[in-house]
């Protein structure tokens, strides 16, 4: 815990999201668990804002929920990519490389 | 979604909310576990400090599925609305002027009509404010197709015996007692009442008892004091029971004091100082019906009693008849009263335009702000509760003044109101009141809401936020709206003000109307010699003669006449059956048509009164010895007989045995007041043909300073009989005058009310132009900049105002011409649809519309181009 934790950049929540859930389908837990983890917890979830995500990008359809078992036999509701979520993640990826290099570029050229 | 059905909805909406509740709480034990797993202590509660405001996420998650917040949580629901509720009163403080003439306006509003409501409510809906008074119903015996009211008699303990319908029975009539003070004789007007009647009323004595059947047995006489009396005359001083009131030179028991409210009892007959208890029997019959007995259920039954018992007896037929408490309420009366609400009612419609429209004004730099709101995540819901909260502490400070102006209002109406409207010292703010103004300030909050949540609707946040830049123009639609709110204002305005305009003419009119009888130099008084006194007729005509010959007597005194009735007031009607020319069909029931009033006149009466005899003669030695001779008015000669033929004429009563001969005709006398219908027959027979009544009228012909002859007068009066009640002594010009004060007090209050709402749509129509030149400065500025002419831009502007004033005009006249036909009944001399007050009144409002934008509009042509560029 000695690492200094970094707050989610406004608007990337999303991709984190969808990025989570591209291999496999996940519960929220599951999702704050992996954002944490794949980024060695440098980045934390704001828990109150992971729900409401979920449930607008459900609504726009990019990714669609159901009713399913967790790890320990508990009811969860999980979360699956949809075809047009897949396609928002390529997206919202490509932007983030573009932004990050140049933003990269900026930070290593002056 | 696809187009689900209701029920499908709600139960998936239903269902959405458990998923909600189910994942967040699934999420919590997960991270609880893995914090207890840690060996973190207090797990859960870290879980929860690290999940943040879990009422928060699932109202976010549920506005995101577009369900309202989750209300089984009052106490955050409550939170916000207190939150709205600071933002919303913040919001008003900032603005002190906008809130205080909000206020104001609202005030006025529901304050007059709030008073009007209570004079409505006490003296139409809810005459009798008493336990059951629903259930109360006055019981009299009509003579047919005639309006001779019998009361009581003996009928009384017959019909208690045997009507059904009713649970109980009492009999009330009121008189003047005097007493004798040493120094003067004070008249104490009482109500006497049997026994029953308080216990019916469920007036419980604040002091002492109610009457007992014993209090009538004869051995003593026994009253209660109204509570006003007790106070003012006995300083409440509770020893007062028992004691005893020497009255018209009787002793009367003290046994109790009653509530003041028992006085409504009385109604239109005013205020009693004391209840005397009276053998059942005398007077008028209240009943109470059974429950579910209604009116004519009742009427029906008393007729079928009234059929038997008229089988053995004799004399005429009297038809039973049954009357709900506000039934008696004359009808003028009614009508100016709801004329008086519809025009309050109008009145508060303008005030809510007037106040929708200063919020909309408000709303241009409202609009910024909710956008500003609204884009740092303030949901709909919330804004929209401030925006209602907002009106309703207005509305709620409005209908706070205006309870209190109302209840100032009625609490002072007694000082203000006209001797004979005096009915409505009994109103009353009672809970009614109070469920009318809620009603009121809920239409009101709903109403003026309604313009600013439209506006909420409306709105994109990207729009607003960039309209800020351009100081907010006025969008088509909100001008429009304002435009409408304008033009509704200056019809009703127009309506008010035309119903205003025709009773102030019906008012002159009435003034300067000729009433028939020299009224300037005549003083009229009524003298009523104590009964206990005046037992024989011959006492009381010796007394009345004695003191008109006493009164002739003083020098500035050229005639004295006494009449029955006072000239201007028309006594009591009866019906022509047959006339010389044949018999005269029956008047449908009900109508007026076939009465006329009789006075009783000594042989002076026409010469002091100044009445014109066109025909014939008045009464003389001479013609009093005829077979019944009278003088008739000319509306009563013109109904049955040719232009100058009535002289000699005979005619009778229905049933009636001997026959009236035509001695003269007098001109038409204004009766019951100037609206009267002055051609109403009227007869007048010599006092000599009847017994004297133990009250008589006096008209007293003088010259010079009538205050010293009325004071003559009255020590005349009181130095024949000291026991005798001072009479009121008026010229007979005040009678009139006095006649003419109701419709004087109505066509005040319309007035007052045409020129608050003429106030209001004038602030109303100034106030959409000069925020419309506000708006369009840089405009005008870039116009006058290119050349345009000062009056070119003037012109554009006041454009802008005339068409939603005309609109108004033309839209208040329709609605005039279909509303004064109800004013009809209040009109004198002047028709519902005169033209003269419809073109004068139009003609004052446009021009005055008009002027109020003029003034904006010229100050929006003088602006500097330079400055009205840069103000940008």
């Amino acid at each position: 815990m000695a690492r200094k934790k970094t707050d989610l950049l406004q608007g990337t929540l999303d991709m984190l999201i969808l990025k989570a859930l591209e291999s496999e389908a996940k519960h929220g837990y599951s999702v704050a668990r992996t954002i944490e983890h794949s980024t060695d917890d440098v980045l934390r979830v704001d828990e109150g804002s992971l729900y409401p995500a979920l449930h607008r990008m459900e609504g726009r359809g990019w990714i669609k929920s159901s009713w399913g078992r967790s790890e320990n036999n508990r009811r969860a509701k999980f979360y699956e990519l949809t075809p047009p979520g897949l396609k928002q993640l390529t997206v919202e990826a490509d932007e983030w490389a573009r932004y990050s290099k140049a933003v990269a570029r900026m930070l290593h050229t002056s | 979604m696809r187009f689900p059905h209701l029920l499908e909805r709600i139960v998936s909406r239903r269902k959405i909310a458990r998923d909600i509740d189910a994942e967040l709480q699934f999420h919590l034990d997960m991270r609880t576990e893995e914090y207890a797993s840690d060996g973190t202590r207090e797990a859960r509660r870290r879980a929860l400090e690290r999940f943040g405001n879990v009422d928060d996420v699932v109202d976010a998650c549920r506005a995101a599925k577009r369900l309202p917040p989750k209300n089984e949580r009052r106490e955050s629901r409550a939170r916000g609305l207190g939150q709205d509720g600071r933002y919303a009163l913040r919001y008003l403080f900032r603005r002190p002027l906008f809130a205080l003439v909000a206020i104001a306006t609202l005030t006025l509003g529901i304050g007059t009509s709030t008073s009007i409501f209570s004079m409505v409510n006490s003296v139409l809906l809810n005459p009798m404010p008493f336990e059951d008074g629903d259930r109360f119903a006055f019981l009299w015996r009509q003579v047919q197709n005639g309006a001779f009211r019998l009361t009581a008699g003996d009928h009384f303990s017959y019909w208690q015996e045997r009507a059904n319908s009713f649970d109980a029975m009492a009999t009330f009539f009121q008189k003047e007692l005097s007493e004798d003070l040493g120094t003067e004789i004070r008249k104490i007007p009482a109500g006497v009442v049997s026994p029953e009647l308080l216990s019916i009323l469920g007036i419980r004595p604040v002091l002492g008892r109610a009457f007992i059947p014993a209090d009538t047995s004869g051995e003593y006489n026994a009253i209660v004091l109204v509570e006003g009396y007790w106070k003012r005359r006995f300083g409440s001083d509770p020893e007062v029971l028992n004691t005893t009131l020497r009255l018209d030179e009787e002793d009367y028991i003290v046994v109790g004091v009653i509530p003041q409210r028992a006085n409504m009892f009385f109604r239109e007959r005013g205020q009693k100082d004391i209840w005397v208890a009276s053998a059942p029997g005398q007077g008028s019959i209240l009943g109470r019906l059974k429950p579910g007995i209604t009116i004519e259920q009742a009427e029906a039954e008393l007729t079928s009693i009234e059929d038997s018992h008229d089988a053995d007896g004799t004399g005429p037929r009297l038809k039973p008849v049954v009357m709900e408490p506000g039934a008696s309420t004359s009808g003028d009366i009614k009508v100016g009263l709801w004329m008086l609400l519809a025009a309050v009612g109008f009145l508060l419609l303008i005030v809510c335009a007037n106040v929708a429209n200063m919020f909309l004004t408000q709303g241009l730099t409202r609009g910024r702000e909710m956008a500003i709101r609204s884009a740092l995540g303030g949901s709909r819901g919330r804004i929209m509760n401030q925006l209602i909260l907002e009106t309703f502490a207005l509305v709620l400070a409005g209908a706070i003044g205006g309870s209190a102006m109302a209840w100032g209002i009625v609490k002072n109406l007694g000082l203000v109101l006209p001797e004979n409207l005096q009915i409505l010292s009994s109103v009353h703010v009672d809970t009614q009141v109070l469920w009318f103004v809620l009603a009121v300030a809920g239409l009101v909050t709903i109403a003026l809401a309604l313009a600013p949540m439209g506006m909420l609707m409306n709105l994109d946040t990207g729009e607003m936020l960039n309209q800020s830049n351009r100081s907010g123009a006025l969008t088509p639609r909100r001008a429009l709206l304002r435009k409408t709110l304008v033009s509704a204002e200056v019809a009703i305005a127009l309506v008010l003000f035309v119903g205003s305009g025709l009773l102030v003419k019906s008012l002159s009119a009435m003034s300067h109307t000729d009433p028939g009888f020299q009224s300037d130099e005549v003083l009229s008084t009524t003298i009523s010699l104590p009964p206990a006194r005046y037992e024989t007729t011959e006492s009381m005509t010796e007394a009345f003669d004695a003191i008109t010959a006493s009164i002739e007597r003083l020098p500035d005194v050229t005639g004295v006449a006494q009449g029955s009735v006072p000239p201007n007031f028309g006594a009591s009607s009866a019906t022509v059956g047959e006339t010389d020319q044949g018999e005269v069909p029956p008047a449908p029931e009900g109508s007026a048509a076939d009465r006329f009033r009789i006075n009783l006149i000594s042989d002076s009466y026409f010469s002091v009164s100044g009445t014109r005899i066109l025909q014939g003669q008045p009464f003389d030695a001479e013609n009093r010895t005829l077979e019944g001779p009278v003088i008739v008015n000319e509306g009563f000669a013109r109904k049955y007989w040719a232009e100058g033929k009535a002289v000699g004429g005979r005619f009778r009563a229905p049933e009636a045995t001997g026959w009236n001969t035509i001695v003269g005709v007098a001109a038409n006398v204004t009766a019951w007041g100037l609206r009267d219908d002055p051609t109403q027959p009227q007869m007048y027979w010599p006092r000599s043909r009847f017994p004297t009544f133990s009250s008589a009228s006096f008209l007293i012909r003088f010259r010079g300073d009538h205050l010293s002859i009325i004071a003559q007068v009255k020590e005349l009066v009181l130095a024949y009989d000291r026991t005798i009640p001072p009479p009121d002594i008026n010229l007979a010009s005040a009678g009139l005058s006095e006649s003419i004060s109701r419709p004087r007090f109505t066509t005040l209050l319309v007035s007052a009310f045409a020129w608050m709402a003429f106030v209001l749509a004038i602030m109303g129509v100034y106030g959409v132009i000069a925020l419309a030149a506000r708006q369009r400065t840089k405009e005008l500025g870039v116009r006058i900049a290119l050349g345009a002419g000062r009056n070119d831009v003037l012109g554009l502007m006041m454009r802008q105002t005339l068409t939603p004033i005309v609109a108004g005009v033309i839209a208040g006249l329709g609605i005039s011409l279909g509303l004064t036909r109800f004013l009809e009944s209040l009109l004198f001399e002047v028709t519902a649809t005169d033209g003269t007050t419809f073109v004068t009144v139009t003609a004052i409002l446009v021009a005055t519309g008009l002027l109020a934008s003029y003034l904006p509009a010229r100050r929006a042509t003088t602006v500097d181009p330079t400055e009205a560029l840069k103000a940008e």
